[in-house]
Formats: C-alpha cells, structure tokens, sequence
C-alpha cells in the first residue's frame, strides 16, 4: 500500500507514473496512506415499481435494455448546497467528485469513511476494487443501512482510495481491456448486461426455445433428481 | 456534425413529435454529408479558390436545409429547465452582478434566471413565478457547453435594460435615431459578452454569424452581423499574442463570406452604395423606407467609453494561468479539466521535501501537499480550450472521414460522432466541475472572512 509520501510522489509526476485526482480541493483529503474523496452532484435512483425484474437473458437485446434501464432510471442532479436524502433501505449510485486516473503499475481500493459508516451509510456494496489504468469518475453503489434518513450534500468527504503498488505494472491495463466504465465523467447505471457471459445465455436459452431441449438432470444431495435453473 | 450529434444527445427529451423531427433531419443530413464528402474530396484534387466557395456554399445550404426543422425542435417546456447550462447562466449572471454594484436599478433586476419558452420571454410577466427572468435556449443546445457563452448577449438584455447610453456628438439624423438606440443596445450586449468570456464568446458568435443567410442585411433591431463581427473582432486588440493567430483566421472567414455575399447582397437590395442598408419598417399604417449607414459612422469610440463607465467588466486577459491551450492539452488527455494545479511549482516542492532537514521534514511535507491541490479554472478559459480541440482535432477527424474513399463510411462516421460526442462530456463535466469548485471556494472563502 502506498504511504502519504509515495502517494505525493505520484501526485506530483508529470509522466506516464503519475496518479491524477483533480479536483483535489483540500491538503485535508490526503491522509497517512489514502486520499479521502468527495460526494459528486449527480445519482440515480431506479424507480422499479414499473419494472418486474430486471432479467438480462430474458428482458430483450442489451440495447433494449439499456434503454428500458435509463427510461425507469431517475436522474437527479443537484446544485450547491442542495440535499440528497438517503431514507433507510434505500440505495442509489452517487459518484465522486474527482476524476481519478490510475497508472499502469497501480491499483486502488474504495472505502467508506467511518463517520458515515457509523450512521449506516455505506458507499460501496460490493465493488471497490479499481484496476490500474482506470481513468474516470468512480460510481459510489450507496444504501442506507441505519435506521434514520440521513441528508448528504455533494461536496462531502463520504469514502477513502488506497492505492496499492503491482509488482510488475500491467500487460493489459483496464482502459485496453474489455471496460464497461471507460472514461465515465457522470453516474453510470450498471452494464452488466453486456457481459460476454450474459450474451452466452441468451444465445444459449433461445438455442433451448428453438429447439425445445430439455433441460438436463442434474442430482441433488438427497439424491432425487432436480431441474437446472 | 453537430445537428446529429445534438439529436443522439437529446433524444430522451423529444416526445412522439419531436421524434419524427428528429428522424427526418437524421435523413437530410446523412445526405448532405455524403455530398459534402465528394465535394470534401474534389477539393484535395483541385485546392482553388472556385472549390473552397462551392465547399463554403454548400456547407450553408446544408444549415438552412436543417434550419426549419431545428427550429421546431427549439424551446423547452416550462419547467423542463436543464442543470448543466442553468447553473452557467446563474454563475454569469451572478458574476455579472457582482462586477457591477453601480449597475442602475440593480435592485430590480432579478437574482435567478431560468430557461423557458420563447413566448414566456416576450411576456415576462405572464410568467407565474415573479422573481424569475427567462432566457431561451434551444432544446438541442442545452448540452452543448461550446454554444451555451452565447447566453450572455441575452444576459446582457436583461442587466441594461435600465441603462441608457449618453452619446455626447454624431448622434445620428432623427429619423434613424431610434434604429441607431436599438443597434447601440444590441452591440453593448455583444460586449458584454465579448468582455466576460473573451475568445470564448467570440468565436461562438462568428460562427453563428458566418452562417446567417442575411449577412450583410440590417434590421430596425440588429445591425447587419457582418458588422457585429467586426466591431467585436475591433475590441479584441488587447488579448495578447496568444489568441491572436486564430483571431487572424477569424478575420480572414468573415471577410472572405463578406467578398462572396457582397455582390449577391447588393443585387438584392438594389442599391451600389458601399456599406450602406436600407430597412424597411412600419410606421403606424404606412411603411416607410428609410436609409442607414454602416455602423462605422456611429460614434463607436465614445460609445465604448460610456458603456465601460457604466458597466465595467473585467475583461478576458490571455496570461491568466492556466491558458487555454494547458487545458485543451489536459481535455486532449481525456482528463477533466475543472481545476489545475501548477505541476511545475509541485514537483519543486515535492524535490524541496526531499532535501529537507529533520527539522524542517514535516513542515516542508505539508507544503508540498498543498502544492498539489487544484484551484478552479476560469470556466470561459475551458469553454475557450473545447473551441480548440474542437479546431484542431475534430475538424482534422472529420476530413479524415471524408476524405477516406474505401472504408466504410457509416462506420467511419459512426466513431467519429462517438469520439466528438465523449469530447463534449468532457467539457461540459469540466464546465460542472470548475462551477462547483468556485461554489466551495467561495464557501470556504465566506468562513475564513468571518
């Protein structure tokens, strides 16, 4: 994990090593080995009370979906000093405030800050690994897990980035690979429907309607048959 | 280009109508595209002047083929007011009023603006919520950043609409005297703009004026653009060297359309008188032809002079750091480009830390941290920086595309937009960003006055 000084040192590089985070606002955001980031002013909240399931075998091409995603999505842009309130069970996608550009050699984790985490707040569900050569504005995936409303205001210092050093910087950095979210500037809706996995599914489940093949057996613990999903 | 590009942008905001607009220019301009590229080609064949104002021609025909159909696709249903370029009016409007505590009857100008329809503008009072003056915008431009310091002329109607310019001599014969007010009204908008934003009021403009199809043609209202141009083009004289290549350019377009426009302009008027206009208006039931000289026998200089008295502006300055060419470079960089910091001032830093004493480490440290945060960029300076990129990089792309005979073309076409399209999020993120930025600063600044 980088400390404070190599995290500075990668700051202040003006070639290929150097790590970008801009707007940096504050000296207050660079802690001992992290970098405290900020709510941004845009999220997206799905208003799923019009959609049954979301099912990207089923629910139509990626196209369509993605369509049917951002028609059910509701964008909600704020301004200076406006709030976002956060009522309990509920999640939405925020985003950061920085843009953050991440060297080949170097990869990064997101966190929530503590303060925010005792009040039920989280920022991250599950994915808050960022490869190297990420480049763009991170998605904050944020539910409210306490019991009271909780107001957020963009601007705020919500989560934390440690940067990690790989030992040998990557072959294939994720801006070369098969990225979903290059380059994003805003709140990005999920796009795991374009998957490679998912596109075999799809192909896979409408081969089985074509043909109309039985799915195949499979043995259970009990040792009676049972039918894949 | 930039009509389809719009379209693709917009396209969650059109309803069924709307849609079918959308799709018949989507056919017009697939067409003239593909015109345009055989005509683009031709002209790397035979490079002469003929072929530069057939290509010129053209690229006007094509605007005014897409004009009708853009125009019904114009105006935003109220309240379908939009984030990004309302919180840009705001942030002008403010900084407009705070340039200018002397500005008369400031106390009744008001503190927010929104974006409606055109008919709410011609009737502000109509409009239910009162404490709120409406600006039009168009509804395929409302995202694009590159267009939006053209607001600023109609911020401008809205902050001297109390102010009344005293011209000392060459007031003008009494029957043009109320033509020449209305002119006068229209430029000290145009300088406004050109004072706040700088290149990047200026550019946009004469782009705009370069296609208007009257470009040398007055009205009781405007004078004719080609004038406008050239009085705002006159005002630029201290911008320093930098901008001053592509203000060059700027001039050589406007007058080679003049050269072009001239003869046909003159045929239609049918008068041989050099820079002169005839207007014809109504006057009760009579209509009345009057006419009027070209804008230089305006008493411009003292013009300039009281308006600078009563609306001082701080004017766009070329050396404020960092230029417009650091952030084109930073936007080329797929960076968002809201704030910057002086790289050079924190490597020193960063290298003064390194040699520091133990006893000095930690205070040196902290310097070199502080040396590595932004401040915000001067949101006209990035506006200023996506006319470059959009001058030297997508204008490069789309020859390219036109040019290339044997690929594809859909295709080609197809990335191009895609690529034009992740420059304008670009640039409009870092509009946001930079607008937020000053938004904390300021709060941070009105926290450590206290």
């Amino acid at each position: 994990m980088l400390s404070d000084e190599k995290i500075l040192e990668r700051l202040t590089a003006s070639d290929a090593s150097a790590i970008v985070i801009t707007p940096l606002i504050s000296a207050k955001q660079l802690g001992s080995a992290s970098v405290d980031l900020r709510l941004g002013f845009h999220f997206k909240v799905l208003r799923n009370m019009q959609i049954p399931v979301l099912d990207p075998v089923d629910r139509g091409s990626p196209g369509e979906l993605a369509k049917e995603i951002e028609r059910y999505t509701h964008d909600v842009k704020l301004g200076f000093c406006q709030p976002f309130y956060m009522h309990p069970g509920q999640f939405a996608l925020g985003t950061t405030l920085e843009y953050i550009r991440l060297p080949r050699d170097v990869a990064a984790t997101l966190d929530g800050r503590s303060s925010l985490g005792r009040l039920g707040i989280t920022v991250h569900s599950t994915a808050g690994f960022i490869d190297p050569g990420f480049r763009g504005r991170i998605t904050y995936e944020m539910q409210n897990e306490g019991s009271s409303p909780i107001a957020l205001y963009p601007g705020m210092r919500v989560a934390q980035l440690c940067f990690f050093q790989l030992d040998s910087a990557a072959v294939v950095p994720y801006e070369a690979g098969d990225a979903k979210y290059s380059q994003q500037l805003t709140t990005t809706s999920s796009r795991w429907y374009t998957d490679k996995d998912i596109a075999l599914f799809r192909k896979y489940k409408a081969q089985l309607s074509a043909k109309k093949i039985e799915p195949q057996k499979s043995h259970g613990a009990n040792g009676k048959s049972q039918e894949t999903p | 280009m930039r009509f389809e590009l719009l379209l693709t942008q917009n396209e969650h905001r059109f309803n069924d109508h709307e849609a079918l607009i959308a799709s018949s220019i989507r056919k017009t301009s697939k067409e003239l595209v593909g015109k345009m590229s055989l005509t683009v080609r031709l002209l790397k064949i035979e490079g002469d002047s003929r072929h530069y104002r057939s290509i010129l021609s053209q690229a006007r025909n094509m605007y005014w083929a897409l004009r009708e159909p853009h125009r019904s696709l114009r105006h935003l249903s109220v309240p379908n007011v939009l984030p990004e370029s309302t919180q840009f009016i705001n942030f002008a409007w403010n900084a407009l009023l705070q340039q200018n505590p002397s500005v008369n009857g400031k106390e009744m100008l008001p503190t927010s603006l929104a974006l409606c329809l055109s008919s709410d503008l011609m009737q502000p009072s109509a409009h239910p919520v009162q404490e709120l003056s409406v600006v039009a915008l168009s509804k395929l431009d409302s995202g694009n950043a590159l267009g939006w310091p053209l607001l600023l002329h109609e911020l401008g109607h809205n902050a001297i609409r109390e102010i009344e310019f005293h011209v000392a001599d060459g007031r003008p014969p009494e029957g043009t005297q109320r033509v020449h007010n209305a002119w006068l009204l229209e430029m000290a908008c145009d300088l406004i703009g050109l004072r706040m934003a700088g290149p990047a009021y200026l550019v946009p403009f004469i782009m705009q004026t370069l296609l208007e199809k009257s470009f040398l043609g007055a009205t009781t209202k405007h004078p004719s653009p080609f004038s406008r141009a050239n009085f705002l083009l006159a005002q630029t004289t201290s911008w320093g060297s930098q901008p001053s290549v592509w203000l060059a350019d700027l001039r050589k377009l406007v007058n080679a359309l003049e050269s072009i426009q001239r003869p046909i302009h003159e045929q239609l008027m049918k008068t041989n008188l050099a820079g002169s206009t005839m207007i014809c208006f109504h006057c009760g039931s009579h209509l009345n032809t009057i006419q009027i000289s070209s804008i230089a026998d305006l008493p411009l200089t003292e013009f300039v002079k009281e308006f600078d008295k009563k609306l001082p502006l701080t004017e766009y300055s070329a050396a404020s750091y960092p230029t417009s060419q650091r952030i084109a470079e930073s936007l080329g960089d797929g960076v968002l480009a809201g704030s910057s910091h002086d790289g050079t001032e924190a490597a020193a830093e960063f290298e003064a830390f390194r040699g520091a004493g133990e006893d000095t480490r930690i205070a040196a440290f902290k310097r070199a941290q502080r040396s590595v945060c932004d401040v915000p960029n001067d949101i006209f300076s990035i506006i200023t920086a996506g006319w470059i990129r959009q001058f030297n990089t997508s204008v490069k792309r789309l020859t390219e595309v036109l040019v290339r005979s044997t690929d594809n073309f859909d295709r080609q076409w197809a990335l191009f937009t895609a690529r034009v399209e992740s420059d304008d999020a670009l640039l409009r993120g870092s509009v946001e960003s930079a607008l937020f930025h000053s938004e904390l600063r300021r709060m941070e600044a009105t926290d450590a006055e206290r």
